[in-house]
């Protein structure tokens, strides 16, 4: 009973800011129908939507950049240049550096995997330049090796580096480094103009809502200067522009939430006829877009304490 | 000072670069005191009640409240003192959108009353000042001398210390007249300091109660015999 009473205590502030129009106007100020024009339900609802958007852009960017990164941070690639062919034997093979690399290779404990790119899948690579004639068979080739590395085993690449160039003088290791880092630099950067487009939504909705709420006090000023007259206290009166700014904002992230459901579906629709390996995912999962549920509690906490802040801030100025 | 609810020195009122309105008032109102303040349209009678009910502060001179200097009063111990003063205006101020019950219970409910209390009281005040068939109507469909009714049942609600009243007989036959200088009086003795406004030059010689009166700005008492 007392877990019971404890709830209902913690509750009762948030019921007082959510009670029905007509209740809430019994306390003086019949907010909500003079404003009628600014709409400002719909100008949070744009604003929520914008916000869930870009919420959602940056959380499917930082998703596919980390998908990028782990599946080539996992992986190198081994480079055995092609050797200079014997006169009269245009067919001899990488000779037998790729064996001595192969042996390096197993002796690692860094090494999950390695194998040889054959031969045809190298051709395959190189079709769409070169097409599948009989030039390609004749160009001297450089043979290639894939390797998974074992997951941690990052830390001991330069090791292997090392030991596989003491082993065949000349190769390439190329650990994706570079790749890599532009990668992860446009990834955090669009991350970063994410929020920014967060912050600058936020900061528009917390200017349409001084905007409405200074409204709101030049059409009720009689009524608030007769609750003042009656002894109000500024918070009595700010209170009741902060409930009715919170119910708005509690709409308008509704709102913009749904409408951003609805954009995300089509979205969603549309990109899964887009080959994959063409684009990478960007639709993010059910988990990583719960968040946006916190959208409308934000746009309302934005509106309830901008709105209240506004109204001491004016009634301040007033006998 | 203490023993005085109101008490003006050398108070002079002006309104931006205007003329004075009200100069150079000297005065004081003893606890539980009647006063009617009379005075010729113009004279600043609504610009003194104003300075009373804390509407505005003087251009110059002291007021004092219950003791207290208006002027070092802070902001935020207004509320308390204006808790203090029930108000009835010339034109009512009732808020259009609330019913009668409403508007008469916005003063507890800005005190904070408990609701069940709330309700209790107002209906029982309406119901006294004829209006208990009424409690639901909005001020629109109220007749200008139910509107007055309601404005004073809101004035007097709170039981306030001191009440400041103008011409709250204005808009009402004789009988209601009648019904409300009862109201006031009931109030009166019961300790509540009254200053009520008005032309009614009838009522003001049918009591017993001394005359403040204003005239170009400059406030004079005419004290009648047998007043309290």
């Amino acid at each position: 009973m007392a877990f019971v009473a404890r709830v209902k205590a913690l509750a009762a502030p948030l019921g007082r800011h959510l009670r029905p129009p007509a209740e809430a106007m019994r306390a003086g100020l019949e907010l909500g129908r003079d404003e009628a024009p600014l709409h400002l339900d719909w100008i949070v609802g744009a604003m929520a939507f914008l916000a869930a958007l870009a919420i959602v852009g940056a959380v499917a960017t930082a998703d596919a950049a980390a998908e990028w990164r782990h599946g080539l941070t996992g992986t190198i690639t081994i480079e055995i240049a092609a050797s200079p062919r014997a006169p009269g034997d245009p067919q001899q093979p990488a000779d037998d550096r790729l064996r001595r690399v192969m042996d390096v290779l197993h002796g690692e404990r860094a090494v999950e995997r390695a194998a040889p790119v054959p031969r045809a899948r190298i051709d395959e690579l190189l079709s769409p330049w070169l097409g599948t004639g009989d030039l390609i068979e004749t160009l001297p080739l450089p043979q290639l090796v894939d390797v998974t590395l074992a997951p941690g085993a990052r830390e001991e690449l330069p090791g292997l580096k090392q030991r596989l160039a003491a082993a065949v003088p000349g190769l390439i290791v190329d650990d994706h480094e570079l790749w890599v880092g532009q990668l992860v630099h446009l990834a955090r950067l669009a991350v970063g103009l994410a929020l920014v487009v967060v912050g600058l939504v936020a900061v528009c909705a917390v200017a349409a809502t001084v905007i409405a709420t200074r409204a709101g006090l030049a059409i009720h000023h009689e009524a608030i200067d007769l609750l003042h007259l009656m002894g109000a206290e500024d918070e009595y009166i700010a209170d009741q522009f902060a409930s009715q700014a919170l119910r708005r904002g509690l709409r308008g992230g509704i709102i913009g939430l749904l409408l951003a459901a609805l954009a995300l579906v089509a979205f969603g629709s549309a990109s899964q006829a887009v080959d994959p390996k063409l684009l990478p995912r960007l639709w993010p999962a059910l988990d990583q877009i719960l968040p946006l549920l916190l959208v409308p509690l934000a746009t309302a906490t934005l509106g309830w304490a901008t709105a209240r802040r506004t109204v001491l801030h004016a009634l301040k100025k007033m006998v | 000072m203490l023993g005085t609810v109101v008490r003006f020195e050398n108070v002079g009122l002006r309104y931006s670069l205007g003329p004075e309105v009200l100069r150079d008032l000297y005065f004081e109102l003893a606890p539980g005191s009647f006063h009617f303040l009379t005075g010729p349209s113009g004279a600043g009678k609504s610009s003194l009640l104003r300075l009373l009910y804390l509407a505005c502060r003087p251009t110059r001179g002291i007021i004092s409240l219950f003791g207290r200097d208006v002027a070092t009063i802070p902001r935020a111990e207004l509320p308390a003192l204006r808790r203090q003063i029930g108000v009835v205006f010339q034109d009512f101020r009732l808020l259009p959108h609330l019913s009668a019950l409403d508007n008469v219970a916005l003063p507890l409910r800005v005190a904070g009353h408990d609701e069940d209390k709330v309700q209790a009281h107002v209906v029982e005040l309406l119901t006294w000042v004829g209006l208990g068939d009424h409690l639901d109507a909005r001020p629109a469909t109220l007749s200008g001398g139910q509107q007055q009714r309601v404005a004073i049942a809101r004035a007097v609600i709170t039981r306030p210390r001191l009440l400041v009243a103008d011409e709250p007989t204005g808009n009402v036959d004789d009988k209601i007249a009648l019904r409300l200088m009862h109201l006031f009086e009931e109030l009166h003795r019961l300790g509540t300091t009254v200053v009520v406004a008005t032309h009614n030059a009838a009522l003001v010689e049918r009591s017993r109660h001394p005359e403040l009166r204003l005239d170009g700005g400059y406030l004079s008492r005419v004290t009648k015999r047998g007043a309290a």
